[in-house]
């Protein structure tokens, strides 16, 4: 197999045929043949590179069929647009576009705590905003159309059709969404005062290949249309000019003009160009300095040891913060505790007032009670008296005559006594009845029966306390016994060997010694032993 | 005993066996039933699924002192894959030229027509007045090689719950005339759908009319209707697919080819009414109702060869290598039958 190589993509426009001319619509040039090589995929990259597409325009006259896509052509081609234009077109939508990012960086950092999301969008901003301004600076207006054409679509490409978006910003994504594809629509309508359909077309299939042969690109707004020549480092419009003669411009058709422009007045143009673009460029810059400071803050913060740090910050203030809120839930919780208490105690006093009542009245009601029963008692007593003294009186004396109002009067009494008492028992019973006498009764009952409980333990102490002592002093007595049994063994012991002593004649040496020792002994106490030993002293006596 | 301790061992031995038998996973439901709801295949799954069908074709034999040039106008969709073949082709034929154009499918037959191409890739067939003018110059017809297959995919965005269309909806959505007699559907309500679906409205995103595949879905979907007014037209497939899945009930007509993670290819109800997604088993079977070829088309004579190296250039295409490059492009391959019938038409 022959040594391969690789393919020129432009040289392929070189050597068509002279007939092979086509018109183009858009700029109204009759039979004008136009060998716009904008493509070139790198040669291990895009097959198309190597494979040396290009695009050839045409357009037939009477060869659109459909009336709408006539419409669509005389629409576009209505219109020629100047390279003029095309740069103040370019640099507006550069400016738009970076508004339009702004904004919606704006909108996804807005109110939103994930430092990460913030960086992604500062990043995306700050990136877009200084690959966009510095396309705008490019001193080819078709360059610059194509690089922004490109920037657009990938960075699009990367975040919606890659569905990066709903990654990064899950919450968020639709404004995002919404804000790239409509960049991208703009710079495509742009590049359609340009392009031709087909060229639209080549080129949107051209961006969406290499994408998908780069697909771990992240960052595409550092991409540029040159990236597509075969790595060449030159821009398109530079190869295709060395390859044609021509320029990207005059590929274009608005080549001619600068045709009627002396080289004076172009080296003029092109200082003017060149301030201009220093101007633009110069004039973001403080915005693009800024922006990029704040991705570099944002990417700081989001750093995961700046991310610990903050959390810990975070969690401490939030503790701080519901401080307060504790305590006083404490507190309410304390003082909700002690009302409920407080209300127990008012509850307890009232019910102690209300049974305190009851028994005032109890005694009140049991007072005119006592009353009428002792006046019913001096009643009785008096009419016992009568039946006494009517049964000891003489029958010499006359007796009170029989009078029975006194009778009257006495069971008047009685009955007033009978009706008190039974009041009396009527509101004993009441308060029998009551739930309030039965919680003092068992009050009662159970004071009483720890009374009682205290008294079996006092009295249970008081009978061990007895024992106690009467064991030690049966211990004592015992003892003392004892001892007296002791001393009294001694005391007949000693006895025994006087009498002994003095029955039998003293020994000479040892007897001797045991004079000398011994105290002189009392005759009257040896001669009282010595009777009652021999029992003739007891007889004496 | 000895025996029950045999029968135990052998139940044992046999419950072992007969659980490695059964399947740990559960039962593949049949894309090809056509069921709704089928998962989009990834464009490099369908590669790869396209490459093992291309391993079934006879591989390219290289003819020694091959030389020339090639010229090649014509659709750019169709261009695409030529370019992509072209490259290997170089290789293997170093001194053969490969001149090669893309623009729009309408710009091909007539380079064709006056021998300034030598293949024309198409994305459509050629129209019988593009026949007639090519057979009043020539006295014979061109030949019309398939190359590779492709299909039409409606796109949606992902959560869309749309489980399918039919083509009288398809007519409903994308046309205002209406030829299929169904009515007009303007929101996702008519269209079926319930809730927060039912009042959106429906948002369309479609080829330029010069397009090949524009003219396919007027043709095969709209019966010669005309496009809503309100159809997005947008460059190319990509800008298509990116709309579709941009804007909140939008759809978008484009070749599967451009499928993305956001977006999610409607099943399209084919002849038999049943739902079909766009996978390659399902064009090569003919039951997605949107398929189409891919197509290059030549001056041959009858019984005569095609002059040149343009017909090794073919030969290259239609053999297992060819058909492997397009699959890894992310187009559709052709199946054996159609690479067939495609290399007898060439040696006619």
């Amino acid at each position: 197999m022959p040594e391969p190589h690789p393919i020129d993509p432009y040289d392929s426009m070189s050597a068509l045929p002279p007939s092979a001319v086509f018109r183009r619509p858009t700029f109204r040039r009759s039979a004008l043949f136009i060998r716009l090589a904008l493509i070139g995929v790198a040669g291990g990259v895009g097959a198309l590179a190597c494979g040396g597409c290009g695009l050839v325009a045409r357009a037939f006259e009477g060869g659109a069929e459909d009336d709408r896509s006539l419409l669509v052509e005389e629409t576009r081609g209505s219109v020629p647009i100047s390279s003029a234009e095309l740069d103040e077109l370019t640099r507006a939508f550069a400016d738009r576009y970076v508004g339009l990012l702004s904004s919606t960086c704006d909108r996804l950092k807005k109110d939103n705590p994930d430092l990460v999301q913030r960086r992604e969008a500062q990043v995306l901003l700050a990136d877009c905003a200084a690959n966009v301004y510095d396309i705008a600076s490019n001193p080819d207006p078709f360059t610059r159309m194509l690089d922004l054409i490109v920037v657009t679509t990938l960075v699009s490409q990367v975040w919606i059709d890659d569905n990066r978006v709903a990654e990064v910003f899950p919450t968020r994504q639709e404004v995002l969404v919404r804000a790239l594809h409509h960049g991208r629509q703009e710079a495509w309508a742009l590049a359609a005062q340009v392009l031709r359909p087909d060229q639209l077309d080549l080129l949107d299939y051209l961006l969406w290949d290499w994408r998908q042969r780069n697909r771990d690109l992240v960052r595409a707004s550092f991409v540029r249309f040159s990236a597509f020549a075969g790595g060449r480092a030159k821009s398109a419009g530079a190869e295709v000019g060395a390859s044609s003669g021509l320029s990207v411009v005059e590929l274009l058709g608005v080549g001619d003009l600068f045709s009627s422009v002396g080289e004076a007045g172009r080296a003029v143009n092109e200082a003017r160009q060149f301030s201009e673009r220093m101007f633009y460029l110069l004039k973001r810059e403080p915005t693009l300095l800024r922006w990029q400071a704040a991705a570099l803050r944002d990417g700081t913060l989001a750093t995961p040891a700046v991310g610990m740090a903050f959390a810990d910050v975070h969690r401490l203030t939030d503790q701080i913060e519901q401080l307060p809120l504790n305590v006083k839930a404490e507190r309410e919780a304390i003082l909700a505790d002690f009302d409920r208490r407080i209300d127990r105690t008012d509850e307890s006093v009232t019910n102690l007032r209300r049974a305190l009542s009851q028994a005032s009245e109890l005694v009140t009601s049991l007072e005119p009670a006592s009353v009428a029963l002792n006046e019913m008692l001096k009643t009785a007593n008096v009419l016992v008296a009568r039946f006494e003294s009517s049964d000891g009186e003489t029958p010499s004396q006359p007796s009170r005559p029989f009078d029975i109002r006194e009778y009257q009067e006495a069971l008047e009494e009685l009955a007033t006594t009978a009706g008190k008492m039974n009041e009396l028992l009527a509101s004993s019973h009441e308060l029998l009845g009551s739930s309030e006498w039965d919680r003092r009764i068992q009050e009662v009952s159970q004071a009483a029966d720890g009374r009682m409980r205290v008294a079996a333990e006092h009295s249970q102490s008081l009978m061990n306390q007895f024992l106690w002592r009467t064991y030690v002093a049966l211990g004592v007595f015992s003892a003392m016994l004892v001892l007296c049994l002791v001393f009294s063994f001694m005391l007949m012991w000693r006895l025994r060997i006087v009498v002994v002593n003095a029955a039998e004649p003293p020994r000479e040496a040892t007897a001797g010694v045991r004079r000398e020792t011994r105290p002189p002994i009392d005759t009257r106490d040896t001669a009282r032993d010595t009777a009652h030993d021999t029992g003739e002293g007891k007889v004496s006596e | 005993m000895t025996r029950l301790v045999w029968t135990v061992a052998a139940v044992l031995i046999g419950a072992l066996l007969t659980g490695c038998a059964s399947p740990a996973v559960p039962e593949v439901r049949d894309q090809t039933a056509g069921g709704v709801n089928t998962p989009l295949p990834a464009t490099l799954a369908d590669a790869n699924s396209a490459s093992t069908s291309s391993d079934a074709l006879p591989s390219y034999e290289p003819v020694a002192n091959l030389s020339g040039e090639i010229i090649s106008i014509g659709g750019s969709t169709t261009t695409n894959v030529v370019a992509r073949v072209a490259v290997l082709f170089r290789q293997v034929y170093p001194n053969v030229t490969l001149r090669i154009s893309s623009s729009q499918t309408n710009i091909g037959p007539e380079a064709l027509l006056k021998g300034l191409a030598d293949i024309v890739p198409m994305s459509r067939t050629l129209t019988p007045e593009e026949i007639r003018a090519f057979q009043d110059e020539y006295g014979y017809a061109p030949t019309e090689i398939k190359v590779a297959a492709d299909a039409l995919a409606i796109f949606v965005e992902k959560t869309n719950p749309v489980p399918g269309l039919t083509l009288e909806q398809l007519d409903g959505i994308f046309s205002r005339t209406q030829r299929r007699g169904g009515p007009s559907i303007e929101t996702w309500g008519q269209a079926g759908l319930t809730d927060e679906w039912t009042d959106l409205p429906i948002t369309l995103y479609g080829f330029h009319p010069g397009d090949g595949a524009y003219r396919v879905f007027q043709q095969q979907v709209l019966k010669g209707g005309a496009f809503r007014l309100t159809l997005r037209v947008e460059a190319g497939g990509s800008s298509i697919v990116q709309g579709a899945a941009a804007v909140p009930g939008a759809v978008g007509c484009a070749s599967i080819f451009f499928a993305c993670q956001r977006v999610r290819a409607v099943p399209i109800a084919g002849a038999d009414g049943r739902f079909y997604s766009p996978t390659e088993e399902n064009v090569h079977g003919h039951r997605y109702p949107l398929s189409r070829f891919l197509y290059v088309c030549v001056n041959k004579p009858p019984r005569q060869p095609l002059p040149g190296p343009a017909a090794e250039f073919l030969r290259f295409l239609l053999s297992r290598e060819g058909q492997r490059i397009v699959a890894e492009g992310g187009n559709i391959p052709l199946d054996t039958a159609t690479v067939k019938e495609c290399i007898r038409r060439l040696a006619d």
